[in-house]
């Protein structure tokens, strides 16, 4: 049985393929894929989370506006958001973090340093 | 009884008492002070018993605490060949820990590279036309690798003199329109030698000129190259994965583009496997 679950916000399903994998070596997490920001919103207001993990450039809706619509959302605004993003400029992390992500990963991601910081996240030994 | 005649009676009974007197008073004066000496050597040995039993004690109390001394360094020896056993046997468990631990981490390294390699070929092999094909490998650079600006450039023209055209640019808009003749450059040598370019970690290039350079092949034919003219601001270097990367996509992307080509072509799928009769 699941105790996490964790949706994925990526456009690219090469990616999403990737971070599901990683993602496969923690035990007890559920994974929740969608495709843009305007997709991960649905599938949000569809269940309970404990995670997103999104990236930014995505088509439709980006990365940030969705960290933005999650935190003034009354139901999801406490949930944990981590970004995985090409976007390597301090300013862009910057903004991200006071926007209200709590953790900014760049691209190409390693596997160990997600699952690292998505057990931090969800508060898993 | 002999008695001299001269002597008066009495006188000489007389001188025997005195003597009598005088030698009982002898006797008993040095009986006394034999009984006096004897009193004395008694109590001496009295004193010298007393002191010699508590030696004796002193020296017995003695004894058994170096019994126990020596007992306890027999105990603190053996203690000392655990401890050092025991040291042994925990400086072994961490030695096979970090054996195991760095194991893992090779393990967890390669899992990672096959499930990198195992989504990049999943990907190249359903895409259903060329340019899907090259969107993939783009997104595959990009994303896998952390490479910012790509070229993909194909081969044109006949046999005795081909050439190489851009026919997909991602952020180097500088190819576009451009040619490349065999051998000529890191692209067209690369294309010519079948050998792919990587340049040296924290060398720079020439102006315009790629970083890497990796020949798509089709058998023994080079179809086209993909070049890589710069990185993610995050991505410093190459690492090992991404050389089992550039070599899968060496081998298998021309198969995705040739094939996705040939059945872009086609009407149908009908169509395309109608090729494979007789087969």
């Amino acid at each position: 049985m699941s105790e996490y679950t964790c949706l994925i916000v990526e456009d690219s399903p090469m990616m999403r393929q990737l971070i599901v994998f990683a993602l496969g070596r923690i035990r007890n997490l559920k994974v929740v894929e969608a495709d843009d920001g305007v997709d991960g919103l649905k599938k949000l207001s569809s269940g309970k989370f404990d995670l997103v993990i999104t990236d930014i450039n995505m088509p439709i809706m980006d990365g940030l506006k969705l960290v933005k619509r999650i935190r003034t959302d009354a139901v999801h605004k406490e949930v944990p958001i981590m970004i995985i993003t090409t976007e390597g400029a301090a300013e862009d992390r910057q903004r991200a973090l006071q926007l209200g992500a709590n953790e900014y990963v760049t691209k190409p991601i390693q596997a160990p340093q997600v699952i690292s910081k998505v057990k931090q996240l969800l508060k898993i030994q | 009884m002999n008695q001299k005649l001269d002597q008066k009676p009495g006188e000489v009974v007389f001188d025997l008492n005195a003597r009598s007197e005088e030698f009982l008073e002898t006797f008993f004066r040095k009986g006394a002070e034999f009984t006096e000496q004897l009193l004395q050597e008694v109590q001496r040995s009295r004193g010298e018993i007393a002191r010699l039993k508590e030696e004796n004690i002193k020296l017995r109390s003695q004894l058994a605490s170096d019994d126990a001394v020596r007992d306890l360094l027999v105990k603190v020896k053996e203690l000392e060949e655990e401890k050092r056993s025991i040291r042994e046997t925990a400086d072994n468990v961490v030695r096979e820990y970090r054996d195991y631990e760095g194991r893992y981490m090779e393990m967890e390294q390669e899992l990672d590279q096959m499930a990198n390699l195992y989504v990049a070929s999943a990907q190249l092999h359903v895409a259903m036309d060329p340019s899907e094909v090259f969107s993939v490998i783009e997104q595959m650079l990009m994303q896998f690798v952390g490479a910012a600006k790509i070229g993909i450039f194909l081969r044109r023209g006949t046999d005795d003199a081909p050439s190489l055209v851009p026919v997909h640019a991602f952020h180097c808009d500088a190819i576009k329109g451009t040619r490349i003749e065999w051998n000529q450059g890191a692209i067209g040598e690369c294309a010519a030698t079948q050998v792919s370019y990587i340049m040296e970690p924290g060398s720079t290039s020439a102006q315009g000129a790629p970083i890497a350079c990796i020949p798509l092949l089709f058998g023994t034919t080079t179809i086209g190259v993909i070049a890589i003219y710069g990185l993610l601001e995050q991505k410093k270097n190459f690492v090992r994965v991404d050389y089992e990367l550039f070599r899968l996509l060496a081998e298998h992307s021309s198969s995705a583009i040739i094939g996705s080509g040939l059945f872009s072509r086609s009407e149908n799928l009908a169509d395309v496997l109608g090729c494979f009769e007789g087969i």
